[in-house]
């Protein structure tokens, strides 16, 4: 029986409930390996990998979009409102967005192993004095070596998971486990920012968001 | 060396369940037993091993999973500075900003009592002044929890005032300087800290050092039999006037569509927040500052020792019954501390196991 394989096809299907098995994928010598466990309890089975931090959140800051400078349907999470005299300018005047990316490397070589991915966005958010339907969404950067951040991405274009906002209460929101709008990746590497719906003006705390990554024998 | 022994690990299929009766006992150390809670994509999943020494000899279900839900931002320590004194005195309250290593500002410390006015009218503070960093010529400021505005900075060393005060935010009433003299340059250890108002207002970017990640699915495991251990461990050092600060988790516990309500820095925890969880006591020294141990210390990172505590059953009254798990760090000073410690690097841990 092989415990290892290069490909979700070559896995198969899983012998019993809650077997665990590893896909193998990537460069040689820089290998990723993805453990999962077979899934009988779900639909004709799947392999699920372990949960991952995605993106979380520095307690602290409230965020907000700069609406004047959002010129996509989806704007970056720029105007973090930390908390009432956090910091002492005069000493030390740091600077932050509020929210902790981790990238995944050799994502193609992962979708080329037959592995799809999976979110879940867990928040405590309002929408606040807006009568728009606000979202916050997890938007994937493809990125190789040498590729810089810019403002030109088309978030549309790389949204993985999004939650719609409640309006004017703040209570918590989940989207649960969802199968990623990412499907594929034409670069090495993913890397996560959040962004919300333009002219947000709303207050988000707590962004804990998640993936793993999910394989269906064909 | 230690002594190693072969050991066969038989290879059994993992026992499943939906709660911990469901689960059994393992037939071996290290047996994965997976606990299922609900149906379909989003089924709650957590894996566990077979410890047959855990619970005194008895075997248990520990967590695979080491579910770090607080860490720190790596580039300032929380401090406790800008909360009144009368606030951290044996009560819990929270860091209220942060002091960055290796960027030394502008500060001092108040020489004597002053009586804050309340009709708004304009005073003085006599300070110490050793900082290497010149105070501003005017701006704002901050003593304790108070915030200020001043015009003005007075007299040579030893005797200087800074002048044109006028409470901006705050309580009126006496702010006392503080301090026992330990024997050395300090009298009083009231910091006096200039700030940047379009800072240190509303926009204030900087955040209070701590990153959380909501643990969900809570009320179910606890329902389901398991019980949470609590692991927490962190750099810390003492008040000015050598006094130990203690920090502790607080939890809020929320189900979905339940109004969340959140204490600002200024609130004591607050009702429905479960805590305190584990607590760890810093040393009582302040520690060397950057300025090898001059008075700018009261405001700039110092020196830590590190603490920490071992994986201990979960503590705070009440149980989480609810779906989601923050975390939110306090901190308290004894009742006769006339300044506060810092701490750095807290992180937190929580595991399920079988109580």
């Amino acid at each position: 029986m092989t415990a290892i394989a290069a490909s979700v096809a070559a896995l198969g299907v899983g012998a019993y409930d809650g077997q665990s098995k590893i896909v193998e994928f990537g460069p040689a010598g820089q290998e990723e390996r993805v453990g999962v466990r077979w899934r009988a309890d779900m639909g004709g089975g799947v392999w699920m990998g372990e949960e991952t931090i995605s993106i979380h959140m520095s307690d602290g800051f409230t965020m907000q979009t700069d609406g004047a400078s959002s010129s996509f349907l989806w704007g970056y999470i720029n105007q973090p409102i930390g908390g009432n005299q956090g910091i002492n300018a005069g000493q030390h005047g740091q600077e932050s967005y509020g929210w902790n990316p981790s990238a995944i490397r050799h994502a193609d070589a992962a979708f080329d192993a037959g592995l799809s991915m999976q979110e879940k966005i867990d928040t405590a958010a309002f929408a606040w004095n807006s009568g728009d339907v606000i979202k916050i969404a997890t938007v994937w950067y493809p990125i190789d070596v040498g590729d810089r951040i810019s403002n030109v991405i088309m978030p549309d274009d790389n949204i993985g998971c999004q939650i719609t906002l409640p309006q004017t209460r703040r209570i918590f929101s989940t989207t649960g486990w969802v199968n990623s709008l990412i499907t594929d990746c034409a670069k090495e590497n993913l890397m996560p920012h959040l962004y919300a719906t333009k002219f947000l003006d709303g207050r988000l705390d707590f962004i804990t968001c998640r993936r793993r990554w999910v394989g269906v024998p064909a | 060396m230690p002594s190693a022994k072969l050991m066969t690990i038989p290879d059994a299929k993992p026992k499943i369940s939906a709660t911990l009766a469901g689960l059994g006992s393992g037939q071996y150390d290290g047996h994965v037993g997976i606990v299922r809670i609900g149906s379909g994509v989003d089924a709650f999943v957590e894996e566990f091993l077979w410890d047959s020494s855990a619970r005194a000899g008895a075997g248990g279900w520990i967590g695979k999973g080491e579910h770090v839900v607080m860490d720190c931002v790596d580039a300032w320590a929380l401090d406790w500075t800008r909360q009144p004194i009368s606030s951290v005195r044996g009560a819990w309250i929270r860091p209220n900003g942060g002091v960055g290593w290796a960027r030394s500002g502008a500060a001092a410390i108040l020489k004597n009592d002053v009586t804050i006015p309340s009709d708004g009218s304009t005073f003085h503070f006599d300070i110490y002044d050793y900082s290497a960093n010149t105070l501003p010529p005017s701006g704002n400021l901050t003593a304790r929890g108070n915030t200020y505005i001043y015009t003005g900075v007075s007299g040579a060393a030893g005797s200087k005032q800074i002048t044109g005060v006028t409470l901006q935010f705050g309580t009126p009433g006496v702010t006392h300087k503080g301090g026992s003299d330990p024997g050395d340059y300090r009298t009083g250890v009231t910091p006096i800290i200039p700030y940047a108002p379009t800072l240190g207002g509303g926009g204030d970017p900087g955040g209070w050092g701590t990153n959380v990640r909501i643990m969900d699915r809570v009320g179910e495991m606890w329902a389901a039999g398991f019980r949470l251990q609590e692991r927490i461990h962190a750099w810390m050092n003492g008040s000015q006037d050598f006094k130990s600060l203690t920090i502790a988790p607080f939890y809020l516990n929320y189900n979905l569509d339940e109004d969340f309500l959140y204490p600002t820095l200024g609130s004591p925890p607050i009702a429905g927040m479960l805590g305190p969880g584990q607590s760890i006591i810093g040393p009582n020294t302040p520690m060397a500052g950057i300025g090898g141990g001059s008075i700018q210390s009261v405001v700039d990172e110092r020196q830590f020792d590190h603490r920490q505590g071992n994986w201990v059953a979960w503590t705070p009254a009440g149980a989480p019954t609810k779906r989601f798990l923050v975390p939110v760090l306090y901190g308290k000073m004894p009742v006769d501390a006339d300044d506060t410690g810092q701490s750095y690097g807290v992180t937190l841990a929580l595991r399920w196991v079988q109580p």
